[in-house]
Formats: structure tokens, C-alpha cells, sequence
């Protein structure tokens, strides 16, 4: 019978060592808005359309200047992925790719609060992530949903820190 | 009888694990508002401090959220995104709400 422990241990280590994988759904991060059209808003006019009007119509945005001279509104998308847990040596970890689509709308204003600039940028980008117990790392986003680097990029001025 | 009773417990605690949180929204959360009417010390004392101020006070941003009840105010503002709302009021220079608007951000209607 020793052949039958054998197949046992060997089946055991097996499913141990095995990952399982499973599906990443499609859908929105869930701290990411979700009203970020594809493209500059078709009621957002240069020259026209004034801070409170873009508010009324996107609400409050998810990051803004100092001064209020931009705003920025962004979305991300998770596209789905895959993703596989790993169990072996009595510990757990796992691996996943993923891509995700990011949305941002930059909204630059005059001093009489009017749209001067409107810019869209929409970017999907394949990003992994990996962690084994309680360590872990992800790829970084490659478009900032908080507008953290707004500034520098676009050359406009400082994030207002709420 | 001891039976019986563990039974009713155990039902009960079963039960118990399926029921969810009774809503705290309310309907008439934003009834009062009223263009040309309600003044911002109204919209703080029915809603407390606002999430965002822009224009120096002359817009102010809630977070809204909502169960059967009906809505609820989010609490201090976070990075994200946590409910459907935002809520955008606009005043004059005499502090009079001149315009609102309830913008869904999330789980939009599709």
C-alpha cells in the first residue's frame, strides 16, 4: 500500500504547489468617479463656459488648483485581467495582470472663472501586481487620477491640498 | 424543551446574520433648498461643512450618498470616491443660493 501514500503525498503537494487562477472583472476602481466622458464634454465651449457651469454639469472635481485656475475630473476602468493564487509552504501569494483604461479631463480657467484651456487625455496601460503573506507590490498607474503630477506636467500651478 | 429552545436561538442567530442595515438615508434631505431663497448659513446648518469651497465660498461641494431612505451625507472628504453624489451649490454675493445641481458620479443610470 505504500504506492497509494505515495500518489496521496504527491496528489497533496501537487494541488499545494498548483496556483489557481481566476478572472479580474471588468468595471470601474471603486473610489474612481465614473462620469468622464470619452473626450472634452460637447457642452464645454472655450471662451463660454464658466467654473460653475462645468461644476453644475461634472460635480465637485478630484483635484484643483490653489487658486482655482484648473480642475481636473478622471476616471479609471478596470479592462479586466487574470489573476492566480498560489499556495505552498503553508503561506499564500499570488499574481495578477490587469489593464486598465484612465480618463482625465484638465480644465484650465481665466481670471473671470471662464474655460481657457480644455485638454483630454486617455491613456490603457497592462499593469501587474504580485504579493506573497503580507508583502506586495503593483505597477505604478500611467496616468495619475489625482492630478498629483498636474502641475509639472502642464505647467499650471500647485494642487490645492484639501 | 431545551431542544426546542436552542432551536429558536439558533434561528434567530441564523437570521440574524442575513439581515442588513436599516436604511439611514432620508428623502427629504435637500427639500429644503430653494433658488433665490436659502442662504448658505441654512445649507451649513441643515448639511453641516461642505466637502470642497471653491471661488472663495461662492460654490461649495457635498458628497451625497444613498440607501432606501434616501440620501446621506458623506462624512470628511477623501481621496476617491466613495458615493453617487456630488452636490453643487452656487451663491450670490449676499450669500443666497442662486443655483444646485445633484450630479451622480457613480453607478450611473445606463
Amino acid at each position: 500500500m505504500r504506492w497509494v501514500r505515495t500518489i496521496a503525498v504527491a496528489g497533496a503537494a501537487s494541488a499545494l504547489l498548483a496556483g489557481c487562477p481566476f478572472p479580474i472583472p471588468s468595471g470601474y476602481e471603486f473610489i474612481s468617479r465614473e462620469n468622464v466622458g470619452d473626450g472634452v464634454p460637447v457642452f464645454i465651449k472655450t471662451g463660454i463656459t464658466t467654473r460653475e457651469e462645468v461644476m453644475m454639469r461634472l460635480g465637485e472635481p478630484d483635484a484643483v488648483a490653489v487658486d482655482d485656475s484648473w480642475l481636473a475630473y478622471a476616471s479609471a476602468y478596470g479592462l479586466g485581467g487574470m489573476g492566480l493564487v498560489v499556495f505552498a509552504g503553508g503561506g499564500a501569494g499570488g499574481v495578477a495582470g490587469w489593464q486598465t483604461r484612465y480618463r482625465r479631463l484638465i480644465l484650465r480657467f481665466d481670471e473671470l472663472g471662464v474655460v481657457s484651456h480644455p485638454n483630454f487625455e486617455s491613456k490603457t496601460c497592462t499593469e501587474y501586481g504580485g504579493g506573497m503573506g503580507a508583502k506586495g507590490d503593483y505597477t505604478k498607474p500611467c496616468l495619475d487620477i489625482w492630478g498629483e503630477d498636474t502641475p509639472a506636467t502642464h505647467g499650471l500651478s500647485a494642487k490645492r491640498r484639501w | 424543551m431545551i431542544s426546542r429552545t436552542f432551536l429558536l436561538v439558533a434561528l434567530v442567530a441564523a437570521l440574524a446574520g442575513c439581515a442588513s442595515t436599516p436604511p439611514i438615508g432620508k428623502k427629504d434631505l435637500l427639500t429644503f433648498l430653494h433658488d433665490g431663497k436659502t442662504t448658505r448659513e441654512d445649507v451649513m446648518l441643515h448639511l453641516a461643512e461642505p466637502s470642497a469651497i471653491f471661488e472663495g465660498g461662492r460654490i461649495i461641494t457635498y458628497r451625497l450618498d444613498e440607501d432606501e431612505g434616501g440620501y446621506t451625507i458623506a462624512g470628511a472628504r477623501t481621496q476617491g470616491w466613495c458615493c453617487k453624489y456630488s452636490l453643487v451649490l452656487s451663491f450670490d454675493e449676499k450669500g443666497v443660493l442662486r443655483r444646485h445641481s445633484l450630479v451622480r458620479v457613480k453607478e450611473l443610470l445606463q
